[in-house]
């Protein structure tokens, strides 16, 4: 028979790997440097790619600022919106969605976030596998048969991903705590590389030629690199909950993932990787790598980034197995098959590795650009309208008597909203051919658009749910037809 | 009691875990003042540098 203790562990191991809320005891990231390391882990991975694109907008300095400042400036937002809900009451993202997109409404919320976080993991799977040919195709002198290697590869890192995510998320924060300091002094030793060999005065003003720079205007170099960050930072919106119900201090809850997510392993990785791609003339890491750090220490960089890059993998994997036990049927799955299922599409992909890179990638760019709404949808949801306050309860009841029921369950002003910011932020800024209305050099895209989409919800809830008794704002008579108890929580049925 | 039943009590427990001591009285319900003047200065921040860099780069 088990003890009291037990049975409160293996609840405990229950929430923490599946929907139910995580209560503050059990909170698994206690420590400022737990958050630091698996954030900056988890932006480190993209960061050369990213920062090797950084001296397109004309001035490699001006790309360098900028993308720290969109970071910063998107990571807030998202902190807000998505991180303190999820901390106060322990819930996942999309249970946190509902109160202002619906009980049934948030399905939008999870299909684009398991898509996020699926096919970025998938992405990331082809990107390692075909990183490992080109190392292995360029330490030897043989030609080196590349599909069936990358296949191989592929179904390797799947593998290696089910082994570790299974074992909940305790075993990346460990993973975490070694792999991000590496990356950070790995990048911190091509830096001095790079300022040995080419002294800091022509670093500084290494760009690339003119005739391939989206601008030669500051202003506008500087809007295009903070969009850039501000687009990265609010695809963690998916990520940013589900790390922070684990969290336990408050002061935890934004500092120290802006600084390892924002500032540490986007900002500082990427400048490297922007100022070594302007040096070097490519945008590509496995070829700037090998030039600045010569074959073997080249080699052996590379080798360990592409390695690393398993701990994002198993952190994307893991919220995308929380999110979609939204899904009934899915819910009732032991973990272990539940993974599987979720890496199952990965086998295919493994044989089509080129083909994810580019298909899903393109995807994914018109994917992010419905962040943009649902951040401020949220942000001016539970700031403003809620005052940080939600009746958890109703988050998990699928009856037309919870306060987030609205119209059958789905909030279709939200709904709405989001739509509309779609088109907004393409006429602002179009991610795929850089076009760009006359305000974006000042403004930039997704900031505007994520104020316009929460200053719309904000009107259409006075105008319209609000009046209509819907979605249990204060002032309003939802909620009215369940029956209060003695501790003021509703008699309401709940279920995961 | 079936699995589903099962979970559903177990979600039932945990709710009502939440409006009392140790998570009711634990930082994670106390105000966010502080933290929203955090997340204020890192705007600030920001917009200073965005502003600067685009007068002095």
């Amino acid at each position: 028979m088990q003890s009291n203790e037990q049975l409160h562990a293996n609840a405990a191991r229950e929430a923490i790997d599946g929907r139910m809320p995580v209560l503050s005891d059990e909170r698994l990231y206690t420590s400022y440097g737990s958050i630091l390391w698996i954030c900056t882990a988890n932006s480190a991975t993209w960061a050369f790619l990213i920062g090797g694109n950084l001296p397109i907008v004309g001035n490699t300095v001006v790309g360098m600022v900028g993308y720290l400042c969109g970071m910063i400036l998107g990571f807030v937002p998202v902190g807000l919106a998505s991180g303190l809900p999820s901390y106060r009451y322990g819930i996942d993202p999309i249970d946190g969605a509902k109160a202002a997109f619906g009980t049934k409404g948030a399905v939008i919320a999870l299909v684009i976030s398991l898509s996020t976080l699926v096919g970025w993991a998938y992405v990331l799977v082809a990107l390692t596998a075909r990183g490992v040919v080109s190392l292995a195709s360029a330490a030897s002198a043989a030609t080196i048969a590349d599909e069936p290697l990358q296949t191989l590869l592929a179904l390797f890192a799947l593998l290696m991903i089910w082994l570790i995510t299974r074992r909940g998320p305790a075993i990346f924060r460990r993973l975490s705590a070694y792999v991000a300091p590496l990356q950070l002094v790995v990048t911190g030793v091509l830096l001095v590389i790079l300022l040995h060999r080419y002294g800091p005065t022509v670093l500084w003003s290494s760009n690339i030629p003119a005739s391939l720079a989206l601008t030669q205007s500051h202003t506008l170099g500087f809007a295009y690199a903070v969009e850039f960050g501000v687009s990265n930072a609010f695809s963690w919106w998916p990520v940013m909950g589900g790390l922070t119900r684990l969290t336990r201090r408050r002061r935890h809850v934004l500092g120290p993932v802006i600084v390892g997510g924002g500032v540490l392993g986007a900002a500082f990785i990427s400048a490297v990787g922007a100022l070594a791609a302007a040096r070097v003339g490519t945008t590509d890491p496995s070829r700037w790598m090998l030039v600045i750090g010569g074959a073997r220490l080249g080699t052996a960089l590379l080798a360990f980034f592409l390695l690393s890059g398993i701990v994002t993998m198993v952190l994307l994997v893991y919220l995308a197995a929380v999110a979609s036990q939204q899904l009934r049927r899915l819910s009732r799955l032991s973990w272990d098959l539940l993974l599987f299922l979720i890496l199952l599409p990965g086998i295919y992909f493994a044989f089509r590795t080129a083909w994810v890179l580019r298909v899903v990638m393109t995807w994914l760019s018109y994917n992010g650009v419905m962040f943009e709404g649902i951040i401020g949808i949220l942000l001016v949801d539970y700031l403003v309208l809620r005052r940080q306050s939600l009746d958890a309860r109703h988050l998990f009841t699928r009856s037309p008597a919870g306060k987030y029921w609205y119209w059958g369950g789905v909030n279709w002003v939200a709904v709405m909203v989001v739509a509309a910011s779609v088109p907004i932020y393409l006429a602002f800024y179009n991610p795929t051919t850089y076009r760009v209305a006359a305000s974006f050099r000042y403004l930039g895209a997704a900031l505007p658009t994520m104020l316009l989409a929460a200053f719309a919800y904000l009107l259409l809830t006075y105008v319209c749910i609000r009046p209509a008794g819907k979605g249990g704002y204060l002032g309003s008579g939802a909620g009215a037809t369940s029956t209060p108890t003695r501790s003021g929580a509703s008699r309401i049925e709940v279920t995961l | 009691m079936s699995a589903e039943d099962q979970l559903n009590a177990d979600l039932e427990r945990r709710l009502r875990a939440l409006e009392e001591p140790p998570h009711a009285t634990s930082e994670c319900m106390q105000r966010t003042g502080l933290l929203l003047m955090e997340a204020l200065a890192w705007v600030t921040g920001a917009v200073t540098l965005w502003v600067t860099a685009v007068f002095w780069l």
